[in-house]
């Protein structure tokens, strides 16, 4: 009887005994694969196509991330991989610093936003000269030798804001206070584009007259210096229409902040959540958005064919989508739907 | 069990060989690897920061080939030169290592864009040294500015990479300080788990093998002392100790069995001894019987009263001697009679037998002499009846020759040390030692040959006394007298009842 209970000990100690080395074994192990994993990514053959950089404006913008993930998206579909750089704001120096390293660094193709055209020009140039594609991205520079242009079409953006100027208004006596960016080289022509646009769509409205309030910085505050002036300065202007997505969100808080709220009739531009969300309180009347997404990934779609056909259109334009407060929930629905998708699918 | 019949011999040698074998191993296999693991890790973890280590002799590279070009074009040496090429090339040789392939992935891509950077950059410096070479100022200049500025770039590249790897690695590296902590655990504990498993094994070994010896190192040790009731041992191991146990317990029986069986011989030999003993009374007793039947044949008191009126005619008759001997005769019978198979004392038996001298001097006239040297203080000595008149009688039938001159029967008795003794010596024709040994070896023989006989008195004497040397027959041969001497141990009840 001993016997057989010593036999038994010993099997169930032993058995003990594998089991924890067993476990011990299984953690080490996972600690293997753990670090493993990061050499297996460099050494597979997930090889893709081609190696694209994409320059933004700034890289903190709603609009800019939006558009992010449409490149990434579209890079994906098509197998390559997209290099997302861009100064933290608006920084035209950076922009052609990131340009030149892209240069450098000797990319498949060049997908860049222009944020002084006479600046940037020579980089292009340079750039096509050695054989690397170039995409201009929302703004363009038609005097450089870039292939193409993927953005919005400004002139079009302009009669958007005009129609929604006029629906806004109504019949009423309006003055309209145009947040307009007006640095030194800085898109101007687009934005003329853009005001010829509006006059075109508002120029049936007598009751309609416009102010135009320039920035001559691209600083953060001093679009917010000029926003809350105009607010509390001038009795006049009753309406505001900002042309960027930052300009947007500081009219709506400043006009919360001064509680002008229902006095003052936002208009702007872009749809990213926060924007959405005072539409739906009615805080800001209307938007426009040029589709974000959209540009990015048509940009690297336009790319992949000149990379592969040597040539594709040079004007490609993204649709423009109004939301007002009518419509803003089908939209936000929409949009969520659109983005969850394609986030999942990452 | 099964597994033994594998170890027929030897079985306790295996099983510790065995247990020390299976604790030695344990451990063995556990430090083993233990340390494997400790050292794997320990090792991936050294390799966390190479990543880094390699980023950062990228820098220093890159920043060689910057000064040296720098030196060169300020001084334009050759000496300069030739570092900036041996730096060119180790710079080189170095970014070859960097990832050239189109990953998915923000660090590759950075590498990517380093590796390609620093070829641009290379590219430029090198038309810069040209440009240098050619004399060409303002190109090269311009040349330098570039390759200044690719320079600027790629070090903040090698930064951006070298930050985000560092995080990366920062992490992996957090991840494999807490598995290292949660291995450390588990060795700890596998450890533990080693040396308990390995005490209870040694334990329950030890004891197996250690309770038999004990209990018969026990058992041997009652054994020693003299008590041989001991339990059996109760071994149930199948290895030497259970052979050595089986056969302590036979040895134990077979000592137990051999001393019962001396104890029941002494017992039988005992028994038989008794029976012995009593067989021999049974004949004393038969003889003693014997000897009242014949004393009872003649009727003493008809012949004692005739005896007795013989006397008293003798005296009317005025014939002394005649009266006298008939007394004597009378008194003869007298004691005969009465004191057939009591005790006497030695004075009576002295008186006895000088009666019956005094018959046998008036028989043979007095050419019979008597003598006696007697030590008074043994007159009251006890002993058997009837001892002495024989022996005379036989001195005088046997010994004496009848017709001689000079015969002579002498008494003595002596107090020897622990007994008296009593010598009826004659001077007749003696015996031969072969006829002296026929006497005492006749001493059971019933056919007395008349008379109360030789034999009935050693008999008696030894009867009586329980001993059987206390008679003696001494001859010097023939003609030369007989000595018949009787012992009379003193110590004993005799000598006290007087």
């Amino acid at each position: 009887m001993r016997k057989r209970d010593l036999a038994i000990f010993i099997i169930i100690g032993l058995i003990v005994f594998l089991f924890t080395m067993a476990i011990y074994l299984s953690t080490a192990n996972k600690f293997k694969v753990d670090s493993m994993e990061k050499e297996d990514l460099l050494n597979k053959e997930n090889v893709l196509k081609y190696h694209f950089a994409v320059i933004c404006e700034s890289m903190d913008e709603p609009f800019w991330q939006s558009l992010r993930k449409g490149a990434k998206k579209a890079g994906e579909d098509f197998n390559v991989a997209v290099e997302f750089n861009g100064p933290r704001t608006t920084n035209v120096e950076e922009e052609i610093k990131y340009l030149e390293i892209a240069i450098a660094s000797k990319v498949d193709g060049i997908i860049t936003h222009i944020s002084d055209e006479e600046k940037m020009t020579p980089y292009i140039d340079k750039a096509v000269d050695m054989g690397i594609p170039v995409i201009t991205l929302n703004n363009d520079a038609q005097s450089s030798m870039r292939q193409s242009y993927v953005g919005v079409n400004r002139y079009n953006l302009g009669l958007e804001w005009g129609k929604l100027i006029a629906l806004a208004a109504s019949d009423k006596d309006t003055v309209v206070g145009i947040i307009y960016p007006d640095y030194k080289n800085f898109e101007s022509n687009h934005h003329e584009m853009i005001l010829l646009g509006i006059n075109e769509s508002t120029k049936s409205y007598p009751n309609i007259q416009f102010k135009i309030v320039s920035v001559k910085d691209s600083e953060i505050f001093s679009s917010e210096e000029a926003i809350r002036e105009i607010l509390i300065n001038d009795d006049h202007v009753n309406m505001i229409l900002c042309m960027n997505a930052a300009d947007t969100l500081r009219a709506a808080k400043a006009v919360v902040d001064l509680n002008r709220v229902g006095d003052v009739t936002i208009i702007g531009y872009h749809d990213n959540p926060e924007i959405l969300n005072y539409i739906k309180n009615g805080v800001i009347y209307g938007t426009i958005a040029g589709d974000a997404m959209g540009m990015g990934y048509k940009s690297i779609e336009a790319m992949v064919e000149l990379k592969e056909n040597k040539r594709t259109s040079e004007f490609i334009t993204s649709k423009l989508n109004v939301i007002t407060n009518d419509n803003v929930q089908k939209y936000i629905v929409d949009k969520e739907k659109k983005e969850y998708f394609e986030d999942g699918e990452k | 069990m099964e597994k033994s019949k594998h170890f027929p011999k030897n079985k306790i040698r295996t099983r510790l060989i065995l247990c020390f074998l299976i604790t030695t191993t344990l451990m063995g296999i556990t430090n083993i690897y233990v340390y494997m693991n400790v050292n794997t890790i320990m090792k991936k973890v050294d390799t966390i920061y190479v990543s880094n280590i390699n980023l950062n002799e990228l820098s220093t590279l890159l920043n060689n080939v910057e000064s040296s070009i720098e030196a060169y074009l300020l001084t334009n040496s050759s000496d300069n030169l030739a570092s900036y090429f041996n730096n060119f090339e180790k710079l080189k040789l170095k970014s070859e290592e960097l990832n050239s392939k189109i990953i998915d992935d923000e660090t590759a891509l950075l590498e990517k864009n380093i590796k390609s950077m620093i070829e641009t950059y290379m590219d430029v410096t090198d038309k810069a040294v040209k440009e240098k070479r050619a004399r060409n100022v303002n190109r090269y200049a311009l040349s330098y500015k570039e390759a200044v500025k690719l320079y600027g770039y790629i070090n903040e590249y090698i930064t951006k990479l070298n930050n985000i790897r560092f995080q990366n690695n920062t992490k992996q590296y957090i991840v494999a300080a807490s598995n290292l902590k949660y291995i450390e655990f588990l060795n700890f504990t596998i450890i533990i788990l080693t040396i308990v498993l390995n005490i209870i094994l040694i334990l329950l070994i030890t004891y197996k093998i250690t309770k038999p010896i004990i209990e018969l190192s026990n058992a041997a040790d009652r054994i020693a002392e003299g008590n041989f009731d001991v339990r059996e041992v109760r071994v149930e191991s199948d290895d030497e100790i259970g052979v050595m146990a089986l056969a302590f317990n036979t040895m134990v029986k077979s000592i137990k069995n051999y001393i019962s069986e001396i104890q029941q011989k002494a017992e039988l030999e005992g028994k038989l001894k008794e029976q012995e003993l009593q067989n021999l009374s049974m004949k004393t007793y038969l003889k003693e019987a014997q000897l009242r039947s014949f004393q009872s044949q003649i009727d003493p008191h008809f012949l004692y009263n005739t005896l007795n009126a013989g006397v008293q005619l003798a005296i009317m008759e005025e014939a002394d001697r005649t009266g006298e001997f008939i007394e004597n005769v009378a008194e003869l019978f007298r004691y005969t009679t009465r004191k057939s198979g009591k005790t006497a004392t030695l004075g009576e038996e002295i008186n006895h037998v000088e009666n019956y001298i005094y018959i046998l001097k008036t028989r043979f006239s007095s050419r019979l002499k008597y003598e006696k040297e007697i030590d008074e203080s043994l007159y009251n000595l006890v002993l058997p009846s009837m001892l002495l008149q024989p022996i005379v009688e036989n001195a005088f039938v046997h010994g004496l020759d009848q017709l001689g001159a000079g015969n002579t029967i002498k008494i003595t008795v002596k107090r020897k040390v622990d007994r008296a003794e009593i010598c009826i010596s004659d001077n007749g024709t003696g015996m031969s030692e072969e006829e002296i040994q026929k006497v005492m070896n006749k001493r059971w023989d019933e056919k007395a040959e008349g008379g109360i006989g030789i034999s009935n008195v050693i008999n008696r004497i030894s009867l009586f006394y329980g001993a059987a040397d206390l008679f003696e027959i001494k001859s010097e041969g023939k003609g030369k007298g007989t000595q018949m001497y009787i012992y009379i141990p003193l110590d004993g009840e005799g000598e006290k009842l007087a």
